[in-house]
């Protein structure tokens, strides 16, 4: 069989799938495909704002261990780079950008999340917080409270950079920032970030 | 500015259910077309001027939708299943896309998959496949031989029903 004949064959058949999902329609409106492009074009221009907090976080890297929104230390002996796990910079448009390096100190940096306005619950052990309880929540939903960490593109490895907007967070759900389960906590491995009901066992309050 | 819209609207309208099954058969699952094939289209209306001039803009949809990284995408729905105690959604049982040319489809590398999905599904010509995928127009026929052998290779009984038909 040549290219030709293959390539006929191959057609008919690929038509024949097609045509048999004749039932299968997307149901989302025209409007709400514009209303994501609109809120995409407002996310683009809060991320060039971000940019600039980004920048100065980086800076602060220079100083991390005197800064208090750091999470542990991590380089050991004379002229090792002084990186820190984690860091939390509070953006002049009211989000949260946290960076995490590596997969340490939860305690330290959920107690800042939660200082920072955001109930939080953060794991690295590979376990899910057993006090905390799914939040119902559409893709909508979580591209409002995470709005950079949701657009599909390449994964923010090795550090993962998530951007949480309190203000989008409904006022019984939280936060829940974990390694992602089943697998050895390491620096690839943060999970999706997800919306759990707030709780005193589970986001502190 | 309205116009533009309605413009987009009509094209959305007549364009999306193709788009939708189109990248279906090639990731297989449901729920994770759709979320590629709406992202693609919001894409496409932030990029109105360009994409209204391209020879075919139902194929820059189904280009972009499958250029999204469909593993990590797939990977953070699974996360955000699992996060929630949720089971994972099941893949879509349209019976169709249980044939065995479908998923030695899916298993050809990313760009022969889109060339076959372009040339022989959209029904493009060589040289819209080519602009639309970015690439020379012998890479695209290149790229068609390749995957029309992978399938042969992978899909004896292709031939077999060619024959006997």
């Amino acid at each position: 069989m040549n290219d030709t004949t293959l390539s006929a064959a191959v057609k008919n058949q690929l038509t024949a799938v097609h045509d048999s999902l004749s039932t299968v329609h997307l149901t989302i409106p025209a409007s709400e495909i514009i209303a994501r492009a609109r809120k995409r074009r407002a996310r683009h221009r809060r991320a060039a704002l971000a940019g600039v907090g980004a920048i100065a976080a980086g800076l602060a890297l220079a100083v991390a261990a005197l800064v208090p929104g750091s999470g542990t230390r991590t380089g050991n002996g004379p002229g090792s780079v002084q990186l820190t796990a984690w860091t939390v910079t509070k953006l002049a448009d009211g989000n949260i950008y946290v960076q995490i390096r590596q997969l340490s100190d939860p305690a330290g940096l959920q107690a800042r999340l939660r200082a920072d306005g955001v109930p939080a619950s953060v794991t690295f052990d590979g376990q899910p917080n057993p006090a905390c309880h799914p939040y119902p929540a559409d893709m909508t939903l979580l591209e409002q409270v995470f709005p950079d960490s949701y657009r599909p593109g390449p994964p923010p490895s090795p550090n993962h950079v998530i951007v949480i907007n309190p203000s989008g967070l409904p006022a019984d759900a939280g936060v829940r920032l974990a390694a992602t389960f089943g697998r050895p906590p390491a620096t690839s491995d943060v999970a999706a970030p997800v919306l759990v009901y707030a709780s005193p066992g589970c986001t502190g309050s | 500015m309205e116009r533009d819209q309605h413009e987009f609207e009509k094209f959305y309208a007549a364009a999306r259910d193709d788009c939708l099954r189109v990248v279906l058969i090639s990731v297989g699952d449901r729920q994770l077309a759709e979320d590629l094939v709406a992202d693609a289209f919001t894409r496409a209306w932030m990029s109105w001027p360009k994409v209204r001039e391209h020879p075919a803009p139902h194929a820059w949809v189904v280009r972009t939708a499958l250029n999204t990284r469909v593993s990590w995408w797939r990977r953070r729905r699974r996360e955000v299943a699992l996060g929630s105690h949720e089971a994972v959604a099941a893949d879509s049982h349209d019976p169709g896309l249980d044939s065995s040319l479908i998923a030695a489809l899916r298993r050809l590398p990313a760009k022969q998959r889109a060339v076959i999905v372009l040339r022989l599904l959209l029904d493009l010509d060589t040289a819209t496949t080519a602009q639309t995928l970015g690439m020379p127009g012998g890479t695209v026929a290149s790229y068609l031989h390749r995957g029309l052998a992978a399938l042969r290779r992978d899909l004896p009984a292709l031939d077999y029903r060619e024959q006997t038909r």
